[in-house]
């Protein structure tokens, strides 16, 4: 029986250098969400989601989202069939069990509006019909923040539907010297079917039987809270973060191989899980400040139990 | 009776129900609340209670300092025991014991309940607010009087010396404003004695007790595990925490992770203690008591 661990080490062997980013997609496709991935390019956003896709053993679709993309090409459309004379259904790339959504802030809103609509209802209308996704299901997108001309900013209501939002940052010069040694020469080539979907759906469940004790909770809910009324915070966490930080803090125990979490779960997880959730108003920009260090003491001033 | 009514508007409702039915069913109605009402009310005791007070002989305090922590009650009634007094619940400190002290006064019964306790780790060590459940003997409903909450700041010995700088300084500070209101308050506090007798004299404070000298690190964690050996609950497992976390060079307020970094390769043992008794704290139902057993066990060979 095949355990979370193998997929993670198979992930490892691929992405050198990025063990947070790699343990965020293990862990959100324990919990069942989808990840936003944020960084510069050539940081492995893309290898990373192509690597966890091939380790599944799913239907792996990619989407290069650019500002001429309309909804009917991510969700699918209806077309006349001249030989039957009837219209057929053509489902779009949103079918399937890892869905790569490239550059997501370069597509209008209408297209990303399909795409979360997408992500939360886990199915989608095509004409007449209402098709289910795949299970599992996990959407990774990624966004460059950088580079800002010609993109579409993602309403926070949206971003709300990650359940993870992962900043990739550079290699450090060890494991740079590594891509460099190992991938000159050839690319680097994922590995495969590590696990089964069926393996997936399993953890999926066994991730939601790991006990979650009254403090861990209230901490969840007590470091949510606190982003709401905080300095320099405009909007704060919504309770969807809670849940997120729950069901997180529990993959994260199970892949830890323990039957419940920890304070440390929720503490380690909660910048990944509020940095896209709070909105930061003005004058953090004109104090020079950095969100990530806000959402730090935010973090640090709620005491752990 | 028409219309629904609030639970505050009943006694307009009673103004508007014009009908005899409306009235023979308010009438029904208020005989049920008071019977109930009697019925809450019976084994609480009749108290007129005219002060309850907490309060430290300290304001700052070591880590395994001993000090003590009074709670006062004074009622009206002539009374030999106090059994319904609820005593304060401790954070970051450990009971050592407890004394109760009972003062005849010329208007009732002065009780004086001395909890010796056990600063923790640096930090806050805090007191629940005391209380009793009586029925007031005005209303005759009963009612829960509570004393205020306290809090003694637990500091490290520099830390310790600053506090104490500090608050002489402010003492300092303050004392040309009371100097000032002084005489006001005497002028005042005369006229007042001439208008009228005072209703009871102001009781004495228990007398302090000598600070004992902090205790040891090691014999800290050996109270708290006593400690929680005995009464094996939460709040006790908090503090043998704690105190482990501090044992691994954490600071106060740290988590496992922060500890098992201040501690490195150092001390293999204490990871596994320190492992168990997160699975004692926060693991399920089925596992914590054979963690805590676990956690006893393991944390005597330290």
């Amino acid at each position: 029986m095949t355990a979370p661990h193998a997929v993670r080490a198979a992930l490892e062997r691929t992405i050198v250098g990025q063990r947070e980013v790699v343990d965020a997609l293990v862990m959100a496709l324990l919990a069942d969400g989808h990840v936003l991935l944020e960084g510069m390019p050539g940081v492995a956003k893309t290898l990373s989601c192509r690597a966890l896709a091939a380790a599944v053993g799913g239907a792996f679709k990619r989407i290069q989202f650019t500002p001429d993309l309309l909804p009917s090409d991510i969700v699918g459309t209806r077309v006349f069939d001249q030989r039957s004379g009837d219209f057929r259904t053509v489902r779009g790339p949103l079918f399937a069990n890892i869905v790569l959504a490239d550059e997501i802030n370069r597509a209008p809103a209408k297209v990303q509006s399909a795409l979360l609509e997408g992500m939360q209802e886990r199915r989608a209308t095509i004409g007449p019909e209402t098709f289910d996704f795949p299970r599992p299901f996990a959407v990774l997108a990624t966004m460059n923040p950088y580079d800002a001309d010609g993109t579409y900013a993602l309403p926070l209501a949206q971003l709300d539907r990650f359940l993870l939002n992962v900043r990739v940052g550079y290699p450090s010069r060890e494991a740079e010297r590594a891509i460099v040694e190992r991938f000159s020469a050839e690319a680097a080539e994922p590995e495969r079917d590590v696990a089964t979907l069926a393996d997936v759906e399993r953890w999926q469940r066994d991730v939601r039987a790991v006990h979650l004790s009254d403090r861990v909770r209230d901490y969840a809910v007590d470091l949510v809270r606190a982003t709401r009324g905080a300095r320099y915070v405009a909007s704060g966490a919504s309770p969807r973060a809670a849940l997120a930080l729950a069901i997180l803090a529990r993959a994260r125990a199970y892949l830890d191989d323990r039957t419940f979490a920890v304070p440390d779960d929720v503490r380690e997880l909660a910048p990944g899980v509020l940095r896209h959730r709070v909105a930061f108003d003005h004058r953090l920009e004109i104090d020079g400040g950095d969100g990530d260090a806000v959402l730090a003491e935010i973090i640090a001033s709620v005491p752990a139990p | 009776m028409r219309g629904a009514c609030s639970a505050r508007g009943w006694i307009h409702c009673a103004e508007r129900a014009v009908n005899p039915l409306g009235r023979v069913a308010l009438f029904v109605w208020a005989l049920v609340v008071l019977a109930f009402a009697g019925a809450r009310a019976q084994g609480l005791p009749v108290l007129h209670i005219t002060a309850l007070g907490l309060r430290a002989d300290r304001s700052v305090v070591a880590p395994g300092e001993t000090f003590h922590v009074t709670v006062h009650v004074h009622v009206r009634e002539r009374r030999a025991r106090l059994d319904e007094l609820v005593l304060p619940a401790l954070t970051n400190a450990i009971d050592l014991g407890d004394e109760r002290r009972r003062t005849p006064a010329a208007d009732g019964t002065d009780f004086y309940e001395t909890l010796t306790v056990q600063a923790a780790v640096v930090g806050t060590a805090s007191f629940s607010p005391a209380y009793i459940d009586a029925i007031d003997p005005k209303t005759g409903h009963g009612m829960r009087y509570s004393s205020q909450p306290l809090t003694v700041r637990v500091a490290s010995g520099s830390s310790l010396a600053d506090a104490d700088s500090g608050a002489l300084a402010g003492l300092l500070r303050t004392a040309a404003l009371v100097v000032g209101g002084v005489a006001i308050v005497l002028l005042v506090a005369i006229v007042a004695l001439a208008r009228r007798r005072p209703r009871r004299a102001a009781t004495p404070p228990p007398p302090p007790a000598p600070a004992a000298r902090p205790a040891p690190p090691d014999e800290r964690l050996r109270s708290a595990v006593a400690v929680y050996r005995t009464r094996g609950d939460d709040a006790s497992l908090d503090l043998v925490r704690a105190l482990l976390f501090e044992r691994a060079g954490a600071q106060p307020g740290a988590t496992f992770s922060d500890a098992m970094q201040a501690l490195g390769q150092r001390d293999p043992h204490l990871v596994r203690v320190m492992a168990v008794a997160e699975r004692a704290r926060f693991g399920p139902a089925d596992e914590r008591s054979a963690a805590r057993d676990d956690l006893l066990a393991l944390v005597s060979a330290l």
